[in-house]
């Protein structure tokens, strides 16, 4: 109790209830301050466990859609498919006009290459030799793959199958580009070993759904658990610089190379992620979150081929203009090239923690998943085919679409330290990592690749 | 309505239950406002923004003690803020050589709260509020360093120069009466 003095008696008597008239336009001035959104936000406080579920729900559910609206259409694959050569050699054996052209190309590719004085090689192209009997065409090894996943797209149409042969296959599919061989027939035959490992959409499709379902409608068991104390509703917003980590794995024995070409040309440079979080705690210390969170991974992409080929096909015309043939120029040189790459995430977090008070400290331990909504890319990645940069970026016109438009389910797990400060904020810092189990590639694509990251994040929290 | 009843009702919005809580309290706080202020048009305002406040975190209330006290508590905070908003130093008035003045406590009593009213709305901003806070409110010093985010020692130095200042003020008005 304070020590007081006369003068303070005397006043604190007379003035601690003291009451004054209060007009009454005051009561009406408060009633339009206090506008809808006052009202509106007010409900949902007096009705918060319910809200913060019907809010968790509402975002599962567009969670939900978007992830089923944003699948990859069919027209994505075979990601391993070169677009022309097979399909040229496929045409050709169904078409004798056709096989007719490609002869003359070839002889006129030849007196080509003998009338040149640029340093040329011979093409792959050239050696096509394709008649109505089945015959033998030399491929770069990596179309060879790519071959194999048309088949599997163009089984059911009465066009020539391929068949693979591989007694002649090498690791480097610049090196051995002549030795590979595939046999072009006019008969279907069985699917090739590999192909027929192979997953179809709809067992994609089945099986990303099973591992989404589970994750968004089991809850934890410890969330039955909730029992009828205080509830407090929390907002956190934060940011976080991270360490990335992108494992990358060959699918099979053909692909370590270019896996290993791969992690030789990729390096990372720096990460961040940032987000907003809602946090409903229970009294108990039980705390169930979720919000949005977007995260971002930048790497640097660095290129150099001292002997690089690049090839130009042009058509040869008489003197009519009507084309009697096709010149196949190929110069070799140095290429250099270093481009930015940029991995982005957009993903809804589902969280449980446990709080524990400390007076005004707070420790919190949490746990959970990580539904990522969004997986978009940029920059350039080596091509599994011709071992040449190649944008990621899925709607450029000059790329094949190698990543999932989603990343799938990832965990998460992070320690935060909290901090009362007398604005009513709360200082919060959350060491977390975040990792994504399922590859983020294509299933059919050369390279499995998964994300980690980890990283501190640091912002506030404030008491709604 | 009880006090109960009409807390209840405002955290669902009923608008007749904030009216009646707002009848039942707004003229003893904004008597608290106007201790704070030196105008009535400025106690008005923080009255408002209060009571905005205590509509807003009604739900917060946990009917645990006096929900005058809590509604007191925003109120004063509320001004409080208003008060921080100017600055506290610029207002300083040295007191240190004003001499002491000898009062009988009995002639404070004749003092009537309207003028007791006007003697502390004449005091420098800082003498006010902690005047207001310690002698009135029954805040400690520690109490008011945190409030205000001062030294307990300026806090002390602060009430001390306040009461000689109104007691100054007590002295005028007594010789003027005389």
């Amino acid at each position: 109790m304070n020590r007081q003095h006369p003068l303070d008696d005397a006043f604190r008597d007379k003035l601690q209830d003291l009451t004054t008239e209060t007009p009454m336009h005051l009561w009406e001035q408060i009633d339009q301050k206090r506008n809808w959104k006052h009202r509106f936000l007010n409900q949902i406080r007096h009705y918060r466990p319910f809200a913060t579920v019907l809010a968790s729900m509402a975002a599962a559910g567009v969670a939900l859609l978007l992830w089923n609206n944003q699948q990859p259409t069919l027209t994505a694959f075979p990601v391993l498919a070169t677009p022309h050569q097979p399909q040229v050699a496929l045409r050709a054996a169904a078409s004798p006009s056709v096989t007719k052209t490609i002869e003359q190309h070839k002889e006129t590719e030849s007196t080509a290459f003998a009338n040149t004085s640029r340093p040329a090689a011979r093409s792959p192209q050239s050696t096509l030799n394709i008649s109505d009997e089945p015959s033998v065409i030399a491929v770069p090894k990596a179309t060879v793959a790519q071959s194999a996943a048309i088949t599997t797209q163009q089984s059911t149409q009465p066009l020539a199958s391929a068949v693979l042969d591989y007694s002649k296959t090498e690791a480097n599919p610049l090196a051995t580009a002549e030795q590979t061989t595939l046999a072009v027939s006019a008969s279907v035959l069985p699917k090739p070993a590999h192909e027929a490992a192979l997953p179809g959409i709809a067992a994609v499709y089945e099986r990303e759904q099973k591992a989404v379902l589970p994750a968004l409608f089991n809850p934890e068991p410890k969330c039955a658990q909730f029992g009828n104390g205080n509830w407090g509703i929390y907002v956190d917003l934060m940011v976080s610089p991270d360490l990335a980590f992108s494992d990358l794995e060959a699918r099979n024995a053909n692909f370590e190379d270019y896996a290993k070409s791969r992690r030789e040309t990729e390096s990372f440079v720096f990460a961040y992620s940032g987000g907003v979080r809602l946090s409903l705690e229970a009294a108990n210390g039980l705390a169930f979150r979720t919000g949005i969170n977007y995260s971002q991974v930048n790497e640097k992409f660095t290129y150099f081929n001292g002997t690089e080929r690049r090839e130009i096909t042009e058509p040869v015309r008489d003197n009519q203009g009507n084309i009697i043939g096709y010149d196949t120029i190929v110069t070799v040189g140095e290429r250099y090239k270093v481009s930015r790459n940029t991995y982005r995430m957009l993903d809804i977090p589902f969280i449980v923690g446990y709080e524990m008070d400390m007076g005004k400290f707070g420790l919190s331990v949490n746990g959970g998943a990580y539904l990522n909504l969004l997986f978009r890319q940029s920059g350039d990645f080596l091509s599994p085919e011709t071992l040449t940069p190649t944008p990621l970026n899925p709607e450029d016109p000059n790329t094949v679409s190698v990543f999932k438009r989603q990343a799938g389910v990832g965990y998460y797990g992070s320690v935060a330290l909290t901090y009362a400060t007398k604005s009513g904020l709360e200082l919060l810092i959350e060491p977390h990592f975040k990792m994504f189990p399922n590859s983020v590639t294509q299933d059919q694509f050369a390279v499995q690749q998964r994300h980690m990251n980890a990283g501190i994040f640091m912002g506030i929290r404030k008491h709604l | 309505m009880t006090e109960k009843e009409i807390v209840q009702g405002c955290i669902k919005e009923d608008r007749h239950c904030q009216q009646a809580l707002f009848v039942r309290y707004a003229g003893k706080m904004l008597a608290v406002c106007m201790r704070y202020t030196r105008h009535r048009m400025e106690a008005e305002d923080i009255l408002q923004d209060a009571f905005v406040k205590v509509f807003d975190n009604i739900h917060k209330f946990q009917f645990k003690g006096s929900f005058e006290g809590w509604i007191r508590r925003i109120v004063i905070n509320t001004a409080l803020k208003n008060y921080s908003k100017k600055s506290f130093q610029q207002e300083q008035i040295g007191l240190e050589n004003q001499p002491e003045y000898s009062t009988e406590p009995e002639s404070y009593k004749n003092l009537e709260q309207e003028e007791m009213l006007r003697l502390i709305n004449q005091l420098p901003e800082g003498y006010l509020v902690v005047f207001n806070l310690y002698a009135i409110e029954g805040y400690s010093h520690k109490e008011i360093s945190d409030m205000l985010g001062i030294q307990e020692s300026t806090s002390r130095s602060q009430l001390v120069k306040a009461r000689k200042m109104l007691q100054g003020m007590i002295v005028k008005i007594q010789k003027i009466a005389v």
